[in-house]
């Protein structure tokens, strides 16, 4: 959808929905709901200690009957939404990615399950803040782990990293992360640099 | 795509000074920087008995007072002279050592053969004297002067060009599996192919017909190799490809796909 329509859109809507006078539906979301996710969402997130939580991989939207269809491990939700669900990290309900993971904020009325908010977990997309540049990694290196206060770890499994790593760089392989993170994140103040085989 | 879910770990255990390099380790070896290896290195592709390339860059004197085994010299007419010995195979490992680590004879020697377009190529991390001081097997007298390398392929792996045949003629009896994330399926997908991210893979095993050969592929290579290992365990006959997968960004189900 061209950017320049949503905000039209949006305020159409807006307008829309003030005439008709409908309770927003917002207003029926303070029950407390228990939380159901997906298993590969809580190896990062702890939903399950959360409330009012739907967490899975998007399915399909429908944007004329407004729903989506959430699967969770092997089942399938049905959700509601309309003009008040916030959406977050995506333009449109049907511009997610089929097989995104989401997480849906969920409120009950009449039997039937809406959201609150909808928010696209770009699963693996990086904050720019967060990123480090070749260059910067470079300068780091010349400097050395004591010198640049930093510590650079190799998420990769552990015979890639035997094979050719960056120089200076610990191996830490993702799947053993909580059983090495004792042992080689013991500077609190030092700066962690993760990598791995890039992007893909 | 390990990266920055390792981050995220990091951050739910209170570290705040977190940073992601995203770009990795093909942006590192593209930028003409160093790479290192480590004995556990060679001993694994030894205990695999897997071929590759030492190149010992110290002087014969040296060489012949100690060397690893199956090292190879470099001769006196230089690098240069044993280019044609090298294999076309562009992702066979080349280890390279001096003395104690990466001294300027190993540097040297290490961007040459990068410069060949050789994509695993390492320098020894402690040289040879960091092998002598762990206790490994020490050869003397003068080091191999030819290079022999055939290519071998690791367990379950499947050479490119027999995982191209099957893509682009798939038999019946052959599943391809794409085991990439969701946000890279969006850059597109190879032809003749399932999708299965490797997160889902071991709740969605009963998607995968078990009377079938599976082939997996991802954008590098390791998350096919863990399918590979997921597969095995549950009993699938199942070999991987060690690829690198582009999809061009411009040209749409344009790719690059090469070892």
């Amino acid at each position: 959808m061209p950017r320049r329509l949503i905000l039209p859109m949006c305020l159409a809507a807006l307008v829309a929905f003030l005439i008709a006078g409908i309770t927003p539906l917002t207003s029926y979301a303070s029950e407390k709901l228990p939380s159901k996710s997906d298993q590969s969402c809580l190896k990062c997130h702890d939903y399950d200690k959360q409330e009012n939580v739907l967490a899975g991989k998007l399915k399909e939207v429908s944007v004329k009957a407004n729903c989506l269809q959430l699967q969770i491990d092997k089942g399938m939700d049905v959700i509601l939404f309309d003009e008040s669900t916030v959406l977050k990290n995506a333009p449109s309900m049907p511009e997610i990615p089929k097989g995104e993971s989401v997480k849906i904020t969920y409120f009950k009325k009449d039997g039937k399950t809406f959201a609150k908010e909808v928010e696209v977990k770009k699963g693996l997309e990086v904050p720019k803040e967060q990123l480090i540049s070749t260059e910067e990694v470079e300068k780091l290196v010349a400097k050395g782990p004591k010198e640049g206060k930093y510590i650079l770890l190799d998420s990769r499994p552990a015979n890639m990293f035997n094979e050719g790593h960056i120089p200076t760089a610990a191996s830490m392989p993702f799947f053993a992360f909580d059983k090495l993170a004792e042992k080689l994140l013991t500077d609190k103040d030092a700066l962690q640099i993760y990598y791995c085989a890039g992007f893909s | 795509m390990l990266s920055p879910l390792a981050a995220r770990k990091a951050e739910k255990l209170g570290f705040k000074n977190v940073k992601i390099y995203h770009a990795g380790l093909p942006d590192w070896k593209k930028g003409g920087n160093i790479v290192v290896s480590n004995i556990a290195g060679i001993e694994e592709l030894d205990k695999l008995e897997m071929p590759y390339i030492l190149l010992d860059t110290r002087s014969p004197d040296d060489i012949s007072k100690g060397h690893i085994p199956n090292a190879i010299a470099i001769p006196k007419e230089g690098l240069e002279s044993i280019k044609a010995q090298f294999p076309t195979y562009k992702a066979a490992p080349v280890i390279v050592y001096d003395q104690s680590g990466a001294g300027d004879s190993a540097k040297t020697t290490f961007k040459e053969i990068a410069g060949w377009d050789y994509k695993q190529v390492s320098i020894l991390s402690g040289g040879f004297h960091g092998w002598q001081t762990a206790g490994k097997t020490v050869a003397k007298g003068p080091a191999g002067t030819k290079i022999s390398y055939v290519r071998k392929l690791f367990p379950g792996e499947i050479e490119l060009k027999g995982f191209m045949v099957e893509l682009e003629k798939p038999s019946a009896n052959t599943i391809i599996l794409d085991v990439r994330m969701p946000s890279e399926v969006q850059d597109g997908v190879l032809p003749n192919t399932k999708q299965i991210p490797l997160d889902d893979l071991e709740a969605k095993l009963s998607d995968i017909p078990k009377d079938k050969l599976v082939l997996v592929h991802c954008a590098t290579g390791a998350r096919a190799e863990m399918a590979y290992n997921v597969l095995k365990n549950a009993g699938y006959n199942v070999k991987f490809v060690r690829a690198k997968l582009e999809f061009d960004k411009e040209k749409k189900g344009a790719y690059k796909f090469e070892e």
